[in-house]
């Protein structure tokens, strides 16, 4: 993690605002990953087609 | 003698080249295990508990259209000859069917407006099941967004009261899980449906099984029904539970129970 965060460019605070920016799309991503997933394993929603 | 003065700086490297690559692979399938176990983690809390809370909270501001949308569409209410067919009114498009020959003056059903797409219409009660005891709002159209809401009405079958058989769709085990229970219900149990002609209430009559491309389940009937259906099992959406319901009372019941 450190390294990772070491090889953003920029300055520190730069750096902090990228990973903050990276963090928050990754668990938007994710989200929607598990929606999908959820929608299509778990529970569709009960509809006949 | 010069044999066993081997230098140890010259077996070490090996060695600890060796435990290295092994200390690498055993922490590498450590982090991979952790990483994987929080995804499932987060996967398990989002589907049960995010997507209720959304729900949930969609449910407050939905009753409150449904509400709204009652007294709306009470002025569009029509008061319509009653016809014994397999389609509804609101539904049946062009060419009116022509009313019943009947020897006393023609039964009369309340038809409402059908409503817009992604609306709360509708608000569905169920006394056996505490989910449902205070009620779940119904939307029109049955795609995963409107699921996400609340319960969907099928747009192309009728509106809960009229004639027909009105299918409504809901979550299992997610958004909310309004119909988690719905394999308790029994025969004859009561399910009451708000709309804008007023509260119409079904009496269960079978519960099935079905695979989710079976679509006979939503094919007109004789009388008025209403078929709610959701995944089956729990937690898979394999299969589909089908709940059949009678109407047994309501604005439209004197009308149709008379007739069918």
């Amino acid at each position: 993690m450190k390294r990772l965060f070491a090889a953003l460019p920029g300055p520190q605070p730069v750096k902090i605002i990228l990973a903050v920016v990276i963090v928050i799309a990754a668990l938007v991503a994710l989200f929607f990953i598990y929606d999908w997933i959820g929608a299509n394993l778990l529970d569709s929603g009960g509809t006949i087609q | 003698m010069m044999e066993e003065h081997i230098p140890a700086a010259a077996t070490t490297p090996v060695a600890r080249t060796g435990s290295g690559l092994l200390v690498r692979v055993i922490r590498g399938i450590g982090w991979a295990s952790l990483i994987a176990g929080l995804l499932i983690l987060g996967f398990v809390a989002q589907q049960l508990f995010v997507t209720s809370w959304f729900a949930d909270r969609n449910q407050t501001q939905l009753e409150q259209q449904a509400v709204t949308y009652f007294e709306e569409a009470q002025a569009g209410v029509e008061v319509v000859p009653y016809v014994p067919a397999l389609s509804s009114p609101t539904t049946s498009g062009g060419d009116e069917p022509a009313p019943p020959v009947t020897s006393g003056p023609p039964a009369t059903i309340l038809v409402e407006p059908a409503p817009p797409v992604h609306q709360a219409f509708a608000i569905i009660r169920i006394p056996a099941i505490l989910k449902l005891e205070d009620g779940w709002t119904v939307v029109e159209g049955v795609n995963r967004s409107d699921l996400k809401n609340g319960a969907g009405h099928m747009a192309h079958t009728p509106l809960p009261g009229q004639p027909g058989n009105a299918v409504i769709s809901g979550h299992r085990t997610t958004y909310g899980a309004p119909f988690h229970d719905l394999d308790t219900l029994a025969h004859g149990d009561v399910i009451e449906v708000e709309t804008a002609i007023g509260v119409s209430t079904y009496a269960v009559r079978e519960t099935i099984i079905v695979k989710p491309h079976e679509l006979w389940v939503t094919e007109p009937r004789d009388g008025a029904w209403l078929t709610l259906t959701t995944c089956h099992p729990k937690f898979s959406s394999r299969q589909r539970l089908i709940v059949f319901a009678e109407l047994v009372d309501g604005p439209n019941a004197p009308a149709i129970l008379g007739s069918a």
